[in-house]
């Protein structure tokens, strides 16, 4: 589905924050958790992904296609995303920003139709968020209009969603349901999604797969359960943690 | 309370029963049935005038509206690209260098707005991008340079001329001939059809350019066009009538406080207040005194207060 070859990328005005030798292949269908300290280069990934920056050197290949070949708007058909941090602009209803999402499949001089509002209502639903439909994005809390840009990402119709800690600023109740979702619609539709995020126990539930970052080069990447392992974690958060197994799941634990 | 549909369809409609209601207000009465200087009146003085103010009205709001969308500055304007420094300077050296011809004047003034905002949009592109900052900055940057230039051409002109400067910038309808209206018809014509026909876009571009970025948007084609367009827009009006001020930031607001932020509505309803409420202005301005009173001063008088309140009822977020 995606791979990527000898990428590397460093800012020019900060050392930080850069990608240094990565080399992965993400398949079709995998839910893949990225995991690493502030500054690990998460977000940078995701942004090279999206195509949102050139890259130093190396490649990255969609369904075999340099991503630099593509169209912005042929892009944005197989690859939906949310960004980390939003500014918000002007007050739009929460329907009005998550059609936005059929921007790709919409010329630039129309406008989406009456179905799209059909089926972006149906994706409201599907998060669990009918009551936000009318009401204006500026005005409801972040955790809510982090869900309504996840359905604007879905709205997309994307082979891969790439999400950038989608679940930051959300309360357990609302992280259940933004994961179960976007679980089960990738599922369904064999979406691949590639997710950066804070807790290993939301890896743990959500992933097929997680890829450790640490200074911008990959220090672990396979299958969930055989990454998350004490020394692991311990190495990338120079942190000490234990790991408890309930009901045959792993639990992570740090202790201060 | 009035519903969405009805208070927009009301919007649209209003510069259409305010027009023929202007029509007949003025200083020399007219009457039915109408004698032939009363036609004349009518035709070739308030008619075109008429017009000419809702072209202003209509392109500056649409232009402002569009600006502040794509800019993500609710406060973006002609004014904050040096568009009407560019013109005002332009206008000026027609005046003082350049040997008097009716046509000369707005030409110049066109080509120095235009001048104005390549040189924005030039400073402001650094790595290939834009970003609002870079924007609004390289936009205070050539104003200031245009009215420095501005400044030099005052001073070498006689009083005489340097009123007509001074009178020039604060806008007015009072030398509006359908000649006029043949110079600025085209640019707003062109500029009003491009951005009426991507203002959805306008939406997604008003995300940030990230987002549009990630919407699949190629954000650096699309925000040069708005660019374009609004300056064409702005450059074609101002050019024949002079600097009109507050009207392209004040309309869009208004208007957004009553319909929300879909520019799929504000445009067009930008478009219909702008000219229902600058040919009010105009027809006070031209009925008040004895002599008429320079547009932008009643602009600025009406405008500023509403800003005030605005200001203090949503206490400086202007989202």
């Amino acid at each position: 589905m995606i791979s990527i070859e000898n990428l590397h990328f460093t800012y020019d005005t900060r050392d930080r924050f850069g990608l240094y030798d990565i080399n992965l292949e993400f398949r079709a269908g995998e839910i893949v958790a990225l995991l690493g300290p502030n500054g690990s280069g998460k977000t940078t990934l995701l942004k090279c992904l999206y195509g949102a920056i050139k890259l130093d050197t190396g490649a990255i290949y969609l369904n075999g296609k340099n991503l630099l070949k593509f169209k912005s708007s042929e892009l944005a058909r197989h690859l939906g995303g949310v960004p980390q941090s939003h500014i918000p602009s002007f007050p739009f209803k929460s329907i009005d920003v998550v059609v936005m999402g059929r921007t790709p499949h919409t010329g630039i001089f129309s406008s989406p139709s009456e179905k799209d509002y059909e089926n972006a209502r149906e994706i409201f639903k599907e998060l669990e968020i009918p009551e936000l439909t009318e009401r204006p994005y500026t005005h409801i809390s972040g955790g809510e209009r982090q869900l309504v840009f996840v359905a604007r990402a879905l709205m997309q119709d994307p082979k891969v969603l790439l999400l950038d800690e989608p679940t930051a600023h959300l309360d357990i109740k609302n992280r259940v349901k933004v994961l179960r979702a976007i679980k089960r619609i990738a599922e369904k539709n064999k979406i691949t999604v590639v997710m950066s995020v804070h807790d290993p126990n939301e890896a743990i539930l959500f992933s097929s797969k997680i890829l450790l970052l640490k200074d911008g080069k990959i220090q672990d990447y396979g299958p969930t359960e055989e990454v998350i392992r004490q020394e692991t974690l311990r190495e990338l958060y120079d942190t000490d943690f234990s790991i408890l197994i309930e009901k045959n799941r792993k639990i992570v634990v740090y202790n201060i | 309370m009035l519903s969405f549909k009805k208070k927009y369809y009301l919007i649209l409609l209003s510069p259409l029963l305010i027009a023929p209601i202007t029509l007949f207000i003025g200083r020399y009465p007219v009457s039915f049935p109408l004698s032939d200087p009363e036609r004349f009146v009518l035709m070739n003085i308030r008619l075109p005038r008429i017009l000419l103010c809702m072209m202003t009205g209509a392109g500056l709001s649409v232009a402002g509206a569009s600006l502040q969308s794509t800019l993500r500055n609710p406060l973006a304007s002609p004014y904050i690209l040096g568009v009407s420094q560019g013109a005002a300077f332009g206008a000026a050296l027609a005046m003082v260098v350049l040997p008097y011809s009716m046509y000369l004047l707005p030409i110049s003034a066109f080509i120095f707005a235009f001048l104005a905002i390549t040189f924005t949009c030039l400073i402001a592109r650094i790595h290939g991008e834009f970003s609002t900052v870079t924007v609004i900055l390289s936009g205070v940057i050539v104003a200031g340079i245009f009215t420095a230039l501005l400044s030099i051409v005052k001073l070498f002109s006689d009083p005489y001329r340097l009123s007509g400067i001074v009178f020039w910038m604060m806008g007015g309808f009072y030398r509006a001939y359908w000649d006029d209206i043949l110079i600025a018809a085209p640019g707003f014509i062109v500029g009003i059809l491009v951005l009426f026909s991507i203002r959805w876009r306008l939406n997604v571009l008003s995300m940030g350019n990230e987002e549009a970025k990630i919407l699949g948007v190629n954000v650096k084609r699309d925000t040069m066009l708005v660019i374009f367009f609004s300056a064409l827009i702005c450059a074609s009006v101002i050019s024949v009538v002079g600097i009109v001020a507050w009207i392209g930031l004040i309309i869009p607001q208004i208007v957004r406080g009553m319909l929300g932020a879909d520019n799929r509505h504000i445009l067009p309803a930008s478009a219909a207040f702008g000219a229902g409420f600058l040919l009010i202005v105009d027809t006070i301005c031209r009925t008040l005194y004895t002599f008429e009173i320079p547009i932008s001063i009643i602009t600025t008088l009406i405008a500023a207060p509403y800003f005030v309140y605005l200001l203090r009822k949503i206490g400086g977020s202007w989202r």
